[in-house]
């Protein structure tokens, strides 16, 4: 075979190379900001730590995320401290055990 | 429950030989939720508060046992991937125990179904007490399936994750204690004290001034108000082949709990928070359980192997030094 040689490619008019760099900047602003997005739900997800079970309504996951932690704060302020004293007496009630 | 007796017939329970009853005081037992459940009430309205309480512990176990076939938790349990939908009581109860999950950073774990059924706990204690069971098949598996979960609040309605299995443990038996409590005050019946073999909780004191509670290490404290629960790993043991086990999981390990700590007993508020702070102490050991009781302002006493007595702050002192 015998190679035929190349084919010298049109040169593009200034009005055509310039539409092309126009395509090229919104290719790499769109492409910037797709990044961007990614980048920062990660961030965000791994900074709040979001592993709780998956809430299918936002109303849900107000109230999970405010009982998050909140559990030994349900019911007297005080702590379990001050509910407990030296027993006086010679013989217990009842008894608190290994259940 | 039918087996059960009534409030004034005697009850089938043993009642600890040097149990004293404070005047005026009546005292209920029957069993349930697979344990004793104790209520002490005053004499004149002890029928109607033994009822009231046997009754919604039949509630609770029949939505919540591990062991019916036919409870809720079973049906959860059984349609694993599929989204369930489920009752109030059982709704309040998961969401309660997820709460506890995520402030106990997971130590407290309520999807540790699985590796019950692993280490041989698949059905009543008393149905395993005494024998040997056969090896474990499988390799053991963490925990932290809640984690998965999906919720649906509109539909009332939880999926688990496929390969997951709930048990709610102890904490069902410490919000059923604190659920007829609440019930008992509702109904003026004061003052109350109702407990679940060993997780307890009070609505008021008798003319004494206090409730006596036995506790581990040949002690007595006084209960003024709320609630006392003791995680132990002294009782609910079975050798599976050559290996002695414990019902208490590590959910980091997947493994019943290795540590020098027999029991933790701890105060606060609410009975399910006192539970599941006891459990959590156990699962840490000494030193970092007496370091997350003290960061959760909770008192509480861990007895080691050893004999030894610690206690954190706001525990009472040992009656001899007092």
């Amino acid at each position: 075979m015998i190679d035929s040689p190349a084919t010298p490619q049109p040169r593009l008019s200034k009005n055509e190379a310039l539409e092309r760099i126009r395509q090229l900047k919104r290719w790499v602003v769109g492409g910037s900001m797709a990044t961007f997005l990614a980048v920062g739900g990660l961030i965000s997800a791994h900074t709040f730590n979001w592993t709780l079970p998956s809430i299918q309504s936002d109303s849900n996951q107000q109230t999970q995320q405010d009982t998050n932690g909140g559990f030994f704060n349900q019911g007297s302020q005080t702590n379990g401290g001050s509910n407990v004293g030296t027993s006086n007496g010679s013989q217990p009630v009842t008894g608190s055990g290994s259940s | 429950m039918s087996a059960h007796p009534t409030a004034a017939s005697p009850s089938p329970a043993p009642v600890h030989p040097n149990y004293r009853l404070p005047a005026g005081i009546g005292r209920a037992a029957w069993p349930a939720m697979g344990t004793t459940v104790v209520v002490c009430a005053p004499t004149e309205r002890l029928a109607e508060a033994a009822s009231q309480t046997r009754e919604l512990f039949a509630i609770w176990e029949q939505a919540l046992s591990r062991f019916r076939d036919d409870s809720e938790l079973a049906q959860v349990n059984q349609q694993a991937g599929h989204s369930v939908p489920v009752s109030a009581l059982f709704w309040d109860v998961l969401t309660t125990a997820l709460a506890a999950a995520r402030a106990t950073d997971g130590l407290y774990d309520p999807t540790l179904g699985r590796q019950m059924l692993r280490i041989g706990y698949d059905r009543t204690f008393a149905a395993i007490a005494g024998g040997i069971l056969a090896g474990p098949t499988a390799r053991p598996l963490a925990g932290g399936g809640w984690q998965g979960m999906r919720l649906d609040p509109a539909a009332r309605a939880v999926t688990l994750p496929v390969g997951v299995a709930l048990d709610f443990g102890g904490i069902a038996k410490g919000m059923a204690v604190d659920a007829a409590l609440a019930a008992l005050t509702a109904a003026g019946i004061a003052p109350a004290l109702v407990n679940a073999g060993g997780d307890l909780a009070a609505n008021g004191t008798p003319e004494a001034g206090s409730w006596s509670v036995a506790v581990p290490g040949d002690r007595m404290i006084a209960l003024y108000a709320g609630a006392l629960a003791t995680s132990g790993t002294d009782r609910r043991r079975w050798q599976q082949g050559a290996t002695p086990r414990h019902h208490l999981i590590d959910p980091r390990t997947g493994e019943p709990v290795v540590t020098d700590v027999v029991a933790v007993t701890v105060a606060a508020p609410r009975c399910a928070q006192a539970e599941v702070a006891a459990k959590v102490a156990l699962i840490l050991g000494e030193r970092a359980g007496r370091a997350w009781l003290r960061q959760h302002h909770l008192a509480g006493q861990c007895l080691r192997e050893n004999g030894e007595l610690w206690a954190t702050a706001g525990w009472p002192a040992k009656e001899d030094q007092s």
